[in-house]
């Protein structure tokens, strides 16, 4: 079944000019979100990510490209219709941006503000604050409330205006691990509850992993990788992204730490030192197990990591592989058949 | 009403009546207030431009910003006694006459329209960009934002800015006044100064004193007000 796209960047270029320098933050992008995906763009401070999401509603022209949203042709619009697009498109930031001088419910209430009866954005209100757990800090003002709370009011007041798209620039970096985990669910509810499709831009693939379906890998301008986060966690392609990926596993603490091991320190023979890497089905069988029992190889277990992506296993292991140099190689295809990634390591600090 | 005969000889004679005190300061105070009425909407306006076709303004326009930055730049380099004599032959043709508290509103207005529009200018980018960012991105309007955002947001800088202004063209006044505009700084220097009645000038200094206390007071309960 194909998916409606609802946000097309079409070869999307943008440069800044400057007296005595031009930086070209996005270049030559093309980017594909379909209604109900959690897309997420990863990638360093720098990247451009911010700039090729603000082309999206045109908060940034791009020098060259096409932008389709829900079915307009962005830059063919008016600056009237173009106002009127806007609002189907939310947006929420790392810094919240909310009024300071109004208060929680003014800050939900104004973008409909002159669009609709007093009564009407009541009842909008109480019901935006309802659905990000607010409604009792209606009186409030922002400087009143915590981080977490400040970006629900900037997710309550995105929503108000019913936009189908949520553009989430950074909007977790600013919060401690415990309160980002608590947005990123609410935005997973609210993609699921309203098919609300949202495009989350962040350094953080920790995030991505948390909610996202799809995922691209910004580096220099350009989208270097993209795919399903499955995908994407099972092959990954470019270095970079393989480094965001282990961002989400304390991997390097383990190895050095797995280093020190008498068990690493002496290797015998053949014995191999491993990092497996799986997703869901490659492991039907007991792994271990099969290894032992199939091919002689013995592996002995110093670091793992399971972790359940989309309801889908992901496995890293950094184990000792043990047997002779006949059974290993049998065992490295047995494991590249099977979608296991093999990476060695080397025993000593690099 | 000896007390005062004792110590301020010549401040009681001219406490009343045409060219005395009291109407001194209905001169000071309306030269103040209707300078101030229209600076603020001219200032307001030129302030707002100024905000919005700089470089990083929701109207960028690099030709009208220049053009308006150079005239605030201009007016506010004349410094003022100058530009009493500078505006003459606009006051003329405006107000008719040269003399008189009507008359140096022209001047007055002149000097402090494009101070305040420098002001507003400064108060309002003061306001968050990432306030007005997410306005746009809501689809709100310039004029809009103008409103809703940077008036909104930066009232309190606003408030403060415009006390200040208050206080300069009470200075103002008195300037204009030492050249025929009336008022207290006229007293002060016609009827105190040239006179060599020291407890006029005194008295004149003490009551441009009161007033700009006044105000700063005013404006301060209006800022705590603002503030939560
Ligand atoms: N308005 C601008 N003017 C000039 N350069 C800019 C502007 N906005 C972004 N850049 C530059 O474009 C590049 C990409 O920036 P950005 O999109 O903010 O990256 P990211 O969001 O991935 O951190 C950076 O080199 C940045 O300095
Ligand atoms: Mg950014």
């Amino acid at each position: 079944m194909a998916k409606e796209a609802v946000i097309t960047l079409s070869d999307v270029d943008v440069q800044f000019r400057e007296k005595n320098r031009s930086v070209h933050a996005v270049d030559h992008v093309d980017l594909t979100v379909e209604r109900g995906d959690i897309y997420g763009v990863v990638g360093y401070s720098g990247a451009g990510k911010s700039t090729l999401v603000r082309t999206i509603n045109l908060l940034q022209r791009p020098t060259s490209g096409a932008v389709n949203v829900l079915g307009e042709d962005m830059l063919a619009l008016s600056p009237k219709q173009l106002r009127t697009e806007r609002k189907r498109i939310g947006m929420i930031f790392q810094h919240f941006n909310l009024m300071n001088s109004l208060t929680i419910a003014e800050n939900v209430a104004f973008p409909l503000k002159g669009l609709k009866s007093k009564a009407e954005i009541d009842k909008k209100v109480t019901e935006m604050l309802k659905l990000v757990g607010l409604e009792d800090r209606a009186t409030a003002f922002p400087t009143e409330l915590s981080g977490g709370q400040k970006q629900r009011v900037g997710i309550a007041r995105a929503l108000a205006s019913d936009p189908e798209i949520l553009i989430s620039d950074e909007a977790t970096s600013a919060l401690d691990p415990k309160t980002t985990s608590s947005i990123l669910d609410l935005l997973k509810e609210l993609n699921e509850t309203l098919g609300l499709t949202i495009v989350l831009i962040t350094h953080e693939m920790e995030a991505v992993k948390q909610i996202c379906n799809k995922v691209a890998v910004m580096d220099a301008g350009r989208i270097i990788e993209r795919g399903s986060l499955l995908d994407i966690f099972a092959k990954p392609q470019e270095q970079l992204t393989k480094d965001f990926i282990d961002t989400t596993l304390q991997l390097d603490a383990a190895i050095e730490s797995v280093r020190k091991q008498p068990a690493v320190a002496h290797l015998k023979g053949a014995d191999q030192l491993v990092r497996l890497t799986y997703l869901g089905a490659s492991t039907d069988q007991p792994l271990v197990a099969t290894l032992y029992k199939d091919f002689n190889v013995t592996a002995n277990i110093l670091f793992g990591d399971i972790q359940i992506l989309q309801g889908t296993p992901f496995g890293n292991l950094i184990v000792v592989l043990s047997g002779t140099q006949a059974d290993i190689d049998r065992t490295f295809k047995y494991l590249a058949d099977n979608d296991v990634q093999v990476q060695h390591i080397t025993t000593e600090a690099e | 009403m000896s007390f005062f005969e004792h110590y301020l000889p010549n401040v009681v004679p001219i406490w009343n009546g045409d060219g005395g005190f009291v109407q001194a300061i209905w001169q000071t105070l309306y030269m103040t207030v209707v300078t101030m009425i229209v600076s603020a909407i001219l200032g307001l306006i030129l302030g707002v431009l100024l905000v919005l076709w700089d470089d990083h303004g929701l109207l960028q326009n690099r030709v009208a910003y220049f053009i308006l930055d150079k005239i605030v730049n201009i007016f506010r380099a004349i410094p003022f006694i100058i530009l009493l004599a500078v505006m003459y032959p606009v006051t003329h043709a405006i107000v008719g006459t040269g003399i008189g508290a009507t008359a140096a509103l022209v001047p007055l207005i002149a000097g402090t329209a494009p101070f305040f529009a420098r002001q507003v200018q400064n108060a309002l980018v003061t306001v968050d960009p990432g306030v007005i960012e997410a306005a746009e991105a809501m689809g709100i309007s310039p004029m809009g934002i103008v409103f809703r955002v940077y008036l909104r947001e930066g009232l309190g800088e606003l408030v403060r800015v415009t006390v200040l202004t208050v206080i300069s063209v009470v200075g103002l006044t008195a300037m204009a006044g030492a050249v025929g505009g009336g008022g207290l700084g006229n007293m002060a220097i016609a009827m105190g100064y040239q006179r060599f009645q020291n407890d006029v000038v005194w008295v004149a200094t003490i009551l441009i004193l009161v007033m700009v206390f006044i105000f700063q007071f005013v404006g301060d309960i209006i800022t705590r007000k603002l503030q939560h």
